[in-house]
């Protein structure tokens, strides 16, 4: 645990020291991981679904701030649906700005929660998501999670009905080819059943993480994946989707070991950083470095065992009269 | 001579002012009421644009049905199920916003009157300082 402990702390200091660096290299990762599966998944633009577009589009949001990775994942999204057809595009533009409008309003510091959501969900392990929103954001967050379950059925649902929704095919109205988009987002069970989960998933896990209770990080997110397994598992079972089970069953397997994890970097989580500010008064200016004080342990920590071999058994001895009187330096007569 | 706890204060200060600062900068220029009632009308906006956007979606979504529907209830009805779905999406619109925005006010008022004592604190050190200086002089 020591070692961890120490793992940790020594990933907390490399990032604290390089954070404008990290920060970037995050960004681009998770950029590079969203376009590339909006590319993969529904590059229906063939101009835009290639490798040195999606490397500029990733380089370029890891330099802005950490929102344009939603903005150009939308004007991505929006794009490809445009080559497929102009009516699942002008779906695809409301629900986007439906999103925008409900959700961001009120948190737009988490909007990369909705890109990882569904990169996850390609991934088959959107569980990760509400267990970490559960931990370590506030209720508000909760909606961007809500908001990435949505896009992502709605772009997975018109990948499966590509066929029936491109612009191509010509005996179908605008009215139809909406009809079926939409019937991606209003008539798909699984969507609503993975919502309502994940919204009593995350709300558990909130309410359990705050609880003054010995070990509420690791009940919190236990009881919340117990009640999302029961649920799905139902779920799937009442709606005949039992082909979901497999992975329902591997996603929580993976998810189990990754939520420990957070738990051990986030817990107590002492995020001091080096700080540079800058502020003047009548006579100076003051640019300051401040360097916070590294207190944890370093190697040279060591433990001691108190409770020993060797002082067991000087507990079990057992001392005769006369040791005790010569170690009392008293009479042997006087201890009876 | 630089006064190193006067500085670290204003450090902190500082850093304030650059992160959370600017996230709470509004709420010191409006009353509680003002700030919570701006939030509102925005909220009026985008919760009309959303409800338009939601409603037309559902009105192509249900076409079919719904052409069958109007043959035997009319319009009036429609419109009146409609209007009274819109207020109910506003009244819970509105009062989201209204619960979170004031629950913001009332954390950000208080980092401000944190920050504000930050202030007191390092404008009582420059003048005890000043005194410290005058009293020098005299003596020299």
């Amino acid at each position: 645990m020591t070692a961890l402990f120490e793992a940790k702390d020594a990933i907390v200091r490399f990032y604290g020291r390089h954070e404008t660096v990290m920060n970037a290299l995050m960004k681009f990762v998770l950029a590079l991981a969203a376009f590339g599966t909006i590319n993969l998944e529904i590059g229906y633009m063939s101009r835009l679904a290639n490798i040195p577009v999606t490397l500029i589009l990733a380089v370029l949001a890891a330099l802005l701030p950490v929102n344009f990775i939603v903005f150009l994942g939308s004007l991505l999204v929006v794009a490809h649906l445009y080559a497929l057809s102009l009516e699942v595009c002008a779906v695809g533009a409301a629900i986007l700005l439906v999103i925008m409008l409900l959700y961001f309003r009120f948190t737009p510091r988490t909007g990369y929660n909705t890109v990882v959501t569904a990169v996850l969900f390609r991934l088959h392990v959107p569980y990760i998501m509400p267990v970490t929103v559960g931990l370590l954001e506030t209720p508000a967050a909760m909606l961007s999670v809500v908001s990435g379950t949505v896009i992502y059925y709605f772009l997975a649902g018109v990948k499966e009905n590509e066929a029936l929704l491109s612009a191509s095919v010509e005996d179908s109205s605008s009215v139809s080819v909406i009809a079926v988009a939409l019937k991606q987002l209003f008539g798909n069970r699984e969507m609503f059943l993975v919502l309502v989960t994940f919204v009593i998933m995350m709300l558990i896990i909130y309410i359990i993480r705050r609880m003054s209770i010995d070990h509420a990080w690791t009940i919190a997110f236990i009881s919340g994946i117990i009640t999302e397994v029961v649920i799905l598992l139902s779920g799937y079972l009442i709606f005949g989707m039992s082909d979901r089970i497999l992975w329902l069953v591997i996603g929580n397997i993976i998810t189990v070991p990754i939520a420990f994890l957070l738990q051990l970097l986030f817990f107590n989580l002492d995020y001091s950083r080096i700080e540079r500010v800058q502020f003047e008064d009548d006579e100076y200016y003051y640019y300051v470095k401040a360097v916070p004080k590294i207190c944890m342990t370093e190697k040279e920590k060591q433990v001691t065992l108190i409770s020993g071999s060797r002082d067991r058994d000087s507990e079990r001895r057992t001392i005769s009269r006369r040791e005790l009187a010569e170690e009392m330096d008293i009479d042997e007569d006087l201890l009876d | 001579m630089i006064s190193k706890e006067r500085v670290r204060h204003m450090t902190k200060l500082a850093e304030y002012d650059a992160s959370e600062g600017k996230k709470y900068e509004r709420m010191t220029e409006y009353f509680r009421s003002d700030y919570v009632a701006l939030e509102m009308i925005k909220s009026l906006f985008t919760g009309t644009i959303c409800f338009g956007i939601l409603y037309m979606m559902w009105i192509l979504y249900e076409m079919e049905t719904l052409t069958d529907l109007l043959v035997v209830t009319d319009l009036v009805m429609l419109a009146i199920v409609t209007v009274l779905i819109y207020v109910t999406f506003m009244v819970g619109y509105l009062l989201i916003t209204y619960l979170v925005y004031n629950k913001r006010y009332t954390t950000g008022r208080k980092y401000i009157k944190k920050y504000y004592n930050g202030l007191k604190k390092v404008q009582s050190m420059y003048r005890s300082e000043e005194q410290r200086q005058l009293q020098d002089e005299w003596e020299e």
